[in-house]
């Protein structure tokens, strides 16, 4: 009855030290590729400009220099994106800013 | 702009490579060697995510020139692994569920590297203060505490055998 006696021990080890998620040692060893990491051919970059003011009105962004700058294959504002209002159905401070994080 | 052509070593390799005068360290890693374990968290040396070894003494990557790194020896996570074993603060890592995302994990093991190989005995108090310059918002530093901990113990336990 060997058999019953090993099995309890396995089970307090698994309890102390719970498994290794599958991408641990990924992790731990810097293999892991986050966005940032992943380099595709012809990949392009983006850049974020933001407002050096916290709750501010954007009054204006011009964009012409940025898009006479050579390589520069798109430059997207929140004037490109759909008016979703300022909807406070979801709740929090997010959902009723979504047009100024677009 | 011209570019500068730097000879350094990294992780053991010789390694050469070009740079324009502005790049970092960390995008000499990243984007010229391809060593994407060292993060940009904040591009600042306020998040500790770059970190490396240059010369022995830790450093951000994200704030030293890559131009600065001629001549130099530069180790970064990618190193610590030897012969396909992880490092003892790799499994303690592991085993003490230090990470989660995993983000700052690699300049967390470069940081406590650092600190184990100059001080192999160091107090709560001190891995705490040590490693005040490498944020993680997933564990609460708690579990990173007691992972570098009993990576100690582990490395005085191997020398003294």
């Amino acid at each position: 009855m060997s058999e019953t006696i090993e099995k309890p021990a396995a089970n307090a080890r698994r309890r102390r030290h719970p498994p290794d998620p599958p991408d641990g040692a990924d992790k731990v060893t810097g293999r892991a590729a986050y966005g940032a990491d992943f380099d595709m051919p012809g990949q392009l970059v983006g850049k974020i400009l933001r407002s050096p003011h916290a709750h501010a009105r954007i009054v204006s962004i011009d964009t012409s220099k940025a898009k006479a700058l050579p390589g520069v294959k798109a430059v997207v504002t929140g004037a490109d994106f759909p008016d979703l209002g300022r909807r406070a159905d979801r709740g929090g401070e997010a959902a009723s800013h979504m047009r100024d994080l677009a | 702009l011209s570019k500068t052509h730097v000879t350094a070593t990294v992780n053991g390799d010789p390694v050469e490579f070009l740079v324009s005068p502005r790049m970092t360290l960390l995008d000499a890693l990243r984007d010229e060697l391809g060593l994407t374990g060292a993060k940009e968290g904040c591009g600042s040396g306020d998040c500790g995510a770059c970190s490396v070894m240059v010369d022995g003494r830790l450093v951000c990557s994200c704030l030293m020139l890559a131009a600065e790194a001629e001549g130099r020896r530069v180790e970064t996570i990618e190193g610590m692994a030897q012969g396909g074993h992880l490092h003892p603060l790799q499994q303690k890592f592991l085993e003490h569920a230090a990470l989660q995302c995993g983000f700052c994990t690699p300049g967390l093991l470069v940081a406590s590297k650092a600190l184990l190989d100059a001080h192999p005995d160091p107090t709560e108090t001190e891995i705490r203060y040590w490693l005040a310059g490498n944020l993680c918002r997933c564990t609460g530093y708690d579990k990173i505490i007691r992972a570098v901990m009993d990576a100690a113990a582990e490395l005085r336990q191997e020398r003294v055998a």
